[in-house]
């Protein structure tokens, strides 16, 4: 009696634990199969993160450069136009339209903190590491709490 | 066996959890591979969801913050000895009421570490549960199986089995947590924290174990803001009686935040996403008396509020807008510390508005200053500056509200239809009946109520008791609540070995401090109604010797971090052997007949030197010998209805009746006598003003600093910016103490402490005058006060505790509402919408450090250095 009582608890349970897989999948993954992608503000980015990315990485040597895979639009550096190139024009609509679509690109994560983006900000790696190193010493620096507050959809 | 099956299931659990904070699908991975294995073992599905409560977090070492050191050594002739204090501080009681846990919590300085077990009946502590710094609040799962003990100065709550007292679990939760609190269903629990400045919570289930099933702020880092803000240091909690909305007072933010415990999400109170409370979240309104929140309680559909009233010492129709309703004034009809009050606000919870307001049974007429709408033109006889005309005495509260008859409401419980209240200031409870409509009717009056022990500021239903936690007394005092005043009963919870409380000089002082009622003319008064716990409250106030009464008003000052920081106030001209303005306020001369001041009294007879002169004149027998043959008009006076005709007759009386002594102990305030023997000092006006002086500098009282603990390296590179010439901070604020306004004085080749003229953010007044400026009779009080043309002068404000102080009300008069319109520029990037950078004087910049030139983010880390002091 006991040992089917067990048997009865244990088959409960697989089915109790294969439904609740079934139901995190159905609910935290889209019909392509992926999850949904952080879709922060463009014109937070403008305001805000843009500025700090081409500020902290958008450097010749590093981000500044179209052959990174995440290569930033910078004033006095990269630019679309080439006769742009050494003045300090602002960016153009262009060019902060294609920084936004290149950052969108690295935020493959459900929470800021773990977005490629952040974890190569600080150092952690992530696919493909950083190379850079360490750009933000702590997520609690100002710069990098600006971004994780963007990526997170919080500007101020 | 048992504890193998343990260490399986944390590492089962830690994995899940580890899995769970890297990636999603490396989670669902690891979630059908385990969960199945684990459905093998006799685990419950919610005890794997549990991830580390119980048994990895068991192993974690609990972090607490450190004491700030004490500058004052034995080197200092006012040192003495202080005897060892538990200060108790919450109480939890057990379901039949036979047994007590009351928080052992200590001081800032001296944290405690236990938790007294009590039998109530038997009033005998029954055991000690020692554990981290500081136990602080508690509550007990509402099928009182578990009681969650909250430790102010560490990072975990501790949750004891309530049959065993022994530890079950221990969950991190961030420092400062003030308050916890079952909802009725048991399955969340909320805790308000000071740090956070937020509501915090965790789903449970509880049962034969206790589990934590997730936390609200698992996912946050602990640097960063976490939980539902809920006003600046959130305290007091109460839940509606149905559980669905949870009120959360403040006593810095002076509101009532409303959330709703099923979403944890602030409710707006009133429905307009258009109008916001200070320092809410956008469209977010509290319930804003603009009064320092102590106790609530719910009963029926009727949230109950403590507080000390509206009243900022402002005209009620004239100057400043101190209580930013939008009115000039404060809507309240006395001025001064007559302002301050002991209320009982009656809130509708399906309205959220005010029904009731019940204020100070003695709003009239114990001072011969209060406005009284019996005799509407008396206050055209007082002179000035204490004159009022008829025209205010419509902004008093209708006389039939005046029940409140203790000092300083602290503590409230609602039980069976009844309202108890614990009054910190005057050691006393108080009941009201409740009625259909949330009105009061008070039970006992002024004279007839409970006494407690010393300073309760908690209570707690116990079966048919009533208990009061008397924080200075060390005890608790069990009230019969079917009694009558007169048959409480005190146990003592806390320590005593060093004598009961006070046993010192600084004891004395602090007593005196928390206790201030039985010194003050109205009996209802205390000085921590403004330095509330030692701190401020967030609301700036009219100080009785400002030039300008109603446009000048001042913050107010924190009782921490003074020893090293004197001369103290913005004019840096006051020290510990001086507070003649606020203690003259408690109790004026004039109310005393025979100190001659009353000009209602006086007037009408000569003068002393009249008298010396020509003693035959009538009237003088009543002017050279007013203590055996006072005027008839004494006794006549329809206010300050005081057996005492001369006030060092009344404050020693008063001390007796606290204190049980009118001398000091001497440990520390002794006088020499010719023989060289030294004997105690007196407790007269002089005595008390030394005692208080003597507390406030015996010890730091600085909250262990949280920030500090992080270490984080926004704030190294903020203290390097701090140091910077280029910025200039540490020119005026230098470490440790932060200010160069000190004696012994720095740099002074003439031995003063450094004062600057002119006062960088001066507040005018609509004409055009510094607002700023001090009476004379202020520089006649503080000689060391200098104001010369261009104003007064004014000493840099120590910065220490800056973390706790109300970010919405900074710089010497309030006016800054956040520690970046103090630093920056006007017009600098780093002001918020609708923030105003006060870094200027007359258009010119970077009077105060040098910080356009900083950008955005080196502004942050310089501030998030600031909160590390």
């Amino acid at each position: 009696m006991t040992q089917r009582r067990t048997l009865q608890n244990r088959c409960l349970s697989w089915v109790c634990c294969l439904l609740g897989v079934v139901w995190l999948v159905a609910c935290d993954v889209d019909s392509t199969g992926y999850s949904p992608l952080p879709s922060p503000s463009r014109s937070a980015f403008e305001d805000e993160a843009g500025p700090i990315l081409t500020a902290r990485c958008g450097d010749y040597a590093c981000h500044g450069n179209s052959a990174q895979p995440f290569a930033l639009y910078a004033v006095a550096r990269r630019r679309l136009r080439l006769e742009d190139r050494f003045t300090s024009h602002p960016l153009s609509l262009d060019e902060v339209d294609a920084n936004f679509r290149a950052t969108l690109g690295f935020l493959d994560a459900d929470h800021a903190r773990d977005t490629p983006l952040i974890r190569k900000a600080l150092g952690l790696g992530g696919r493909g590491g950083h190379k850079g190193g360490a750009v933000f010493e702590a997520p609690s620096d100002p710069q990098c709490r600006a971004l994780i507050r963007w990526i997170d959809g919080n500007p101020q | 066996m048992k504890t193998i099956y343990k260490l399986y299931r944390c590492r089962l659990n830690a994995v899940l959890a580890r899995a769970a904070m890297s990636s999603r699908l490396a989670a669902h991975v690891l979630f059908i591979v385990l969960v199945p294995l684990a459905s093998l073992l006799p685990v419950t599905t919610m005890g794997l969801l549990v991830g580390l409560v119980g048994c990895g977090e068991q192993a974690t070492p609990i972090a607490t913050l450190a004491p700030d050191p004490n500058p004052m050594t034995a080197v200092d002739p006012l040192w003495s000895k202080q005897p060892h204090r538990d200060r108790p501080r919450a109480i939890c009681v057990s379901q039949d009421g036979n047994k007590a846990w009351v928080m052992l919590g200590g001081t800032e300085d001296s944290p405690g570490a236990a938790v007294a077990v009590v039998d109530v009946a038997a009033g005998t502590v029954l055991r000690r549960v020692n554990m981290a710094a500081s136990p602080w609040a508690c509550a007990l799962d509402p099928s009182g199986r578990f009681l969650v003990v909250t430790l102010r100065y560490s990072d975990h709550a501790i949750v004891l089995d309530a049959k065993t007292d022994k530890e079950v679990a221990r969950v991190a939760v961030p420092f400062y947590t003030e308050r916890v609190l079952f909802r009725p269903d048991g399955k969340r629990v909320f805790f308000s924290n000071r740090w956070k400045d937020a509501v915090l919570w965790w789903d449970v289930s509880v049962g034969a174990d206790f589990s934590v099933v997730s936390r609200s702020y698992a996912a946050v880092a602990v640097e960063d803001p976490m939980g539902t803000p809920a006003g600046e240091n959130p305290r007091s909690m109460v839940l509606s009686e149905d559980g669905a909305l949870l009120f959360v007072g403040s006593a810095t933010s002076l509101s009532v935040a409303v959330i709703n415990t099923q979403t944890g999400a602030l409710v707006d109170v009133d429905a307009d996403p258009t109008t916001q409370t200070r320092g809410a979240p956008a469209g977010i309104t509290h319930i804003d008396f603009r009064s320092p929140v102590g106790g609530l309680a719910v009963s029926g559909g009727y949230l109950f509020i403590a507080d000390i009233g509206v009243g900022t010492g402002s005209h009620p129709v004239a100057g400043r807008d101190l209580d930013g309703d939008g009115q000039p004034g404060d809507g309240t009809a006395n001025v001064v510390f007559q302002d301050l009050g002991n209320e009982i606000a009656v809130v509708d919870i399906k309205t959220f508005k005010q029904v009731h307001r019940y204020v100070a049974d003695s709003t009239c007429c114990m001072d011969y200053r209060d406005v009284d709408p019996d005799l509407p033109d008396r206050g055209l006889l007082i002179p000035a500056p204490d004159t009022w005309s008829p025209d205010v005495v419509p902004y008093l509260t209708p006389k039939p509200n005046w029940i409140v008859a203790g000092a300083l409401p602290q503590a409230m419980v609602a039980h069976q239809q009844r309202l108890w209240v614990a009054f910190s200031g005057s050691n006393e409870v108080q009941s009201f009946k409740i009625g259909a409509d949330g009105a009061l009717t008070a039970l006992q009056h002024a004279g007839g109520l409970y006494r407690t022990g010393f300073n309760p500021v908690a209570m707690a239903i116990a079966g048919a008791h009533v208990i009061t936690v008397d924080r200075l007394g060390e005890s608790l005092t069990v009230i019969q609540t079917t009694d009558a005043p007169g048959k409480e009963r005190h146990v003592v919870v806390g320590d005593i070995g060093g004598g009961v409380f006070p046993s010192t000089d600084a004891e004395l002082g602090e007593a005196i401090n928390d206790m201030t009622a039985v010194f003050t003319i109205d009996g209802d008064q205390t000085c921590v109604h403004c330095h509330r716990d030692n701190g401020s409250m967030g609301r700036p106030i009219v100080m009785p010797l400002q030039s300008n009464r109603l446009w000048g008003a001042r913050n107010i000052m924190a009782q921490r971090g003074l020893y090293d920081t004197r001369p103290w106030f913005h004019e840096s001209s006051m020290d510990e052997t001086n507070f003649f303005p606020v203690l003259n306020e408690f109790a004026r001369k004039e109310n005393f007949c025979c100190e001659g001041l009353d000009a209602t009294v006086w007037s009408a007879y000569p003068t002393v030197k009249q008298c010396v002169e020509k003693p035959s004149m009538t009237g003088c027998n009543h002017v050279m010998n007013c203590a055996e043959d006072p005027p008839p008009e004494c006794a006549a006076r329809p206010y300050a209805k005081t057996p005492f005709l001369r006030r060092s007759e009344f404050i020693k009386d008063a001390a007796k009746k606290l204190l049980g002594r009118d001398t000091s102990f001497g440990d520390a305030l002794h006088q020499e006598s010719a023989d060289g023997s030294f004997k105690p000092i007196k407790l007269d006006f002089e005595g008390i003003t030394r005692a208080i002086g003597l507390f406030m500098l015996r010890t730091p009282r600085l909250l262990p600093n949280p920030h500090r603990h992080l270490n984080l390296p926004t704030a190294r590179r903020g203290k390097l910016l701090y140091e910077r010439p280029g910025v200039g901070c540490a020119t005026c604020h230098p470490l440790p103490a932060t200010t160069t306004a000190s004696l012994p004085a720095l740099f002074s080749p003439f031995g003063m402490p450094i004062r600057f003229p002119p006062v960088i953010t001066p507040t005018s007044a609509p004409d055009g005058s510094d607002a700023s400026r001090v009476a004379p009779r202020f520089i006649g009080s503080f000689p060391l006060t200098v104001q010369g043309p261009a104003g007064v002068h004014f000493g840099a404000t120590p910065l220490r505790g800056i973390w706790d102080r109300s970010a919405t009300h900074l710089l010497h008069d309030g006016r800054a509402h956040s520690l970046r319109e103090v630093l920056a520029t006007p017009g600098h990037a780093v002001l918020r919408p609708g923030e105003q950078g006060y870094n200027e004087r007359d258009g010119a910049f970077d009077t105060h450090g040098g910080t356009s030139h900083l950008d955005r983010y080196q502004l942050e880390d310089l501030m998030n250095y600031l909160l590390t002091l």
